[in-house]
Order: C-alpha cells, then sequence, then structure tokens
C-alpha cells in the first residue's frame, strides 16, 4: 500500500514554543492545501479526541479551517477556525503564524469567537503586525457573516460534503 | 547565510533578482505583491528586503510603513527597486529608513553592491 505524503508543518504561536507537526496530504489544489490527522484523545477527552480531521490551509486566505469527521468520514459539524497568516510552502514544510483569534463551530451551528484577550495582548504587546492583526479581524468577521448564512468557505464545503 | 525578501509584480524583475543574489549566496525569499510581502514577514525575519515602489494591491510605499511599524522589521534594511524619482516619494522613503535605491532598468552588479554595503559584507 502506498503510504501517504506528509506535509510537516510549524507554526509560530504567541508565547508558545514554534508547533511543529506532520499531516497527511489529501490534495494539493491552486491556493489550498488539504491535510488530514487524527487527533489526539488525550488532548482532547472532550468528543472530538480520536476523530480524524481535515486541515484546509489557504495561500492566500488569512485563516485556516479544521473540520472534524465521524467514523464513517461523515462531517461532525465541529470545525475549528483559526486566524493565521497566508500559508508559505517550500518543499512539503509550511509556515505560518498563528494570529490567535478563532471560532469554534457547533454541531448546532453555533459559534463561538476564541482568544480575544489574547489577541489583544499580542497587539499590545507588539508581537503581532498592526496590518496582521487586521487582516485576523478581517478574516473572522468575513466567516462570522458566512455562518451566519449558514455557510462554509465553498472548499471546505466541498471537501467535507462531497 | 544572509535572507532577502524580494517584493516586485514583475515576474521577471524577481527571477533576475533572485538568480542574482542566489549566485551571491544568499537565501532569497520571493513575492509577487506587498500582501503577500507583509504575510512572509509573519513568518521569516529576512535581513534585508528589496522592494518595489510601484505596485498594485499595496504600492511600495504602504508596505514600507508597515514593515517600519513593527519592531520586528522597523530595522531592516530596505533598498527600493523602482522606476519612480518623484521627490515626495524619495522624501517620504528616507523617512523611513530606506537604505538605497536602484533605478529601473538596473544593472544587477550594482545592485548587489548596494546590497552587499547595506549588509556591510565586503565588496
Amino acid at each position: 500500500m502506498a503510504q501517504a505524503e506528509t506535509i510537516r508543518f510549524e507554526i509560530q504561536r504567541y508565547k508558545r514554543p514554534v508547533d511543529v507537526f506532520e499531516n497527511d496530504l489529501v490534495a494539493r489544489l491552486p491556493g489550498l492545501l488539504i491535510t488530514q490527522f487524527q487527533v489526539p484523545i488525550i488532548e482532547h477527552p472532550d468528543g472530538i479526541g480520536g476523530m480524524l480531521a481535515l486541515r484546509f490551509d489557504f495561500t492566500e486566505e488569512w485563516y485556516s479551517v479544521i473540520a472534524f469527521l465521524n467514523n464513517d468520514k461523515s462531517p461532525a459539524g465541529h470545525y475549528r477556525i483559526t486566524a493565521q497568516s497566508p500559508l508559505r510552502e517550500e518543499r512539503n514544510l509550511c509556515k505560518t503564524s498563528d494570529l490567535v483569534l478563532g471560532m469554534e463551530v457547533r454541531p448546532n451551528s453555533n459559534y463561538i469567537i476564541t482568544g480575544e484577550e489574547e489577541f489583544c495582548a499580542a497587539v499590545e504587546e507588539g508581537w503581532m503586525r498592526v496590518y496582521a492583526a487586521a487582516n485576523a479581524r478581517e478574516a473572522l468577521r468575513k466567516l462570522s457573516a458566512m455562518l451566519d448564512e449558514g455557510r462554509l468557505p465553498q472548499e471546505v464545503m466541498d471537501a467535507v460534503c462531497g | 547565510m544572509p535572507k532577502i525578501l524580494v517584493v516586485d509584480d514583475e515576474p521577471d524583475v524577481v527571477k533576475l533578482v533572485e538568480f542574482r543574489m542566489q549566485k551571491e549566496g544568499f537565501e532569497v525569499l520571493t513575492a509577487g505583491d506587498g500582501r503577500t510581502g507583509l504575510g512572509i514577514l509573519e513568518t521569516e525575519k529576512p535581513d534585508l528586503i528589496i522592494l518595489d515602489i510601484m505596485m498594485p494591491l499595496m504600492d511600495g510605499m504602504e508596505v514600507l510603513r508597515q514593515i517600519r511599524a513593527h519592531r520586528a522589521s522597523a530595522r531592516v534594511p530596505v533598498i527600493m527597486l523602482t522606476a519612480k524619482t518623484a521627490s515626495v516619494t524619495v522624501d517620504e522613503a528616507r523617512q523611513l529608513w530606506v537604505s538605497d535605491y536602484v533605478m529601473k532598468p538596473f544593472d544587477p552588479e550594482k545592485l548587489v553592491a548596494k546590497v552587499k554595503k547595506a549588509l556591510k559584507l565586503p565588496a
């Protein structure tokens, strides 16, 4: 059986060490990289632990989306959106910077914004560029407008819902 | 190995500068517009930036303002690569600590010399 191509991620995080991990490549599309990984149970005892997840990283957008899947690979309705700098990929190494703000979307389509206080601190302390902060805010504004209409980015819908 | 970020909307210029800088042993990052260039600065810390002034989406002066607005890149040497000679632009760029200018069309050897000077490397 052919082994899946792996993609290495290096994500810079505010007040945390650089996060390094590897996911399996699902698809490399123009402007979009889709990878998958198994959610560690020990880190997520809240129902999503052990699930398969699809990660969508965009090269021209300031966010990523993680879609969690049930055992039969149907969408669990749980999504995690993170503001981040546009993905840079070089020879299967992907780099981005986590811009702290995020959204947790529940199966009932409700969502909460996460990271507000830490985001403000990151900007005030000069860790985050004002330019990046503005793009992070704009990304979440755009996505919350989509969610209010019951949508997600089309690429995510296409991949998750078939 | 010093790392250089080249931001220019003309692909041929980017390729030429990339080739010439790599020949000098520099690591080169490239961006075809200012937004992409600023996105790269979220994950990379170049030792020098070569920046075109006239670009679509976000012009070089605005990119330069954003570069200088953040402490991580406030003092990175910037060489402006431009056909624009308006004195108001030159004055504004000077206030934003531009290390040097190269006028288009440019001589790659002169650009290399200015890069080495800005990086305080032997000619």
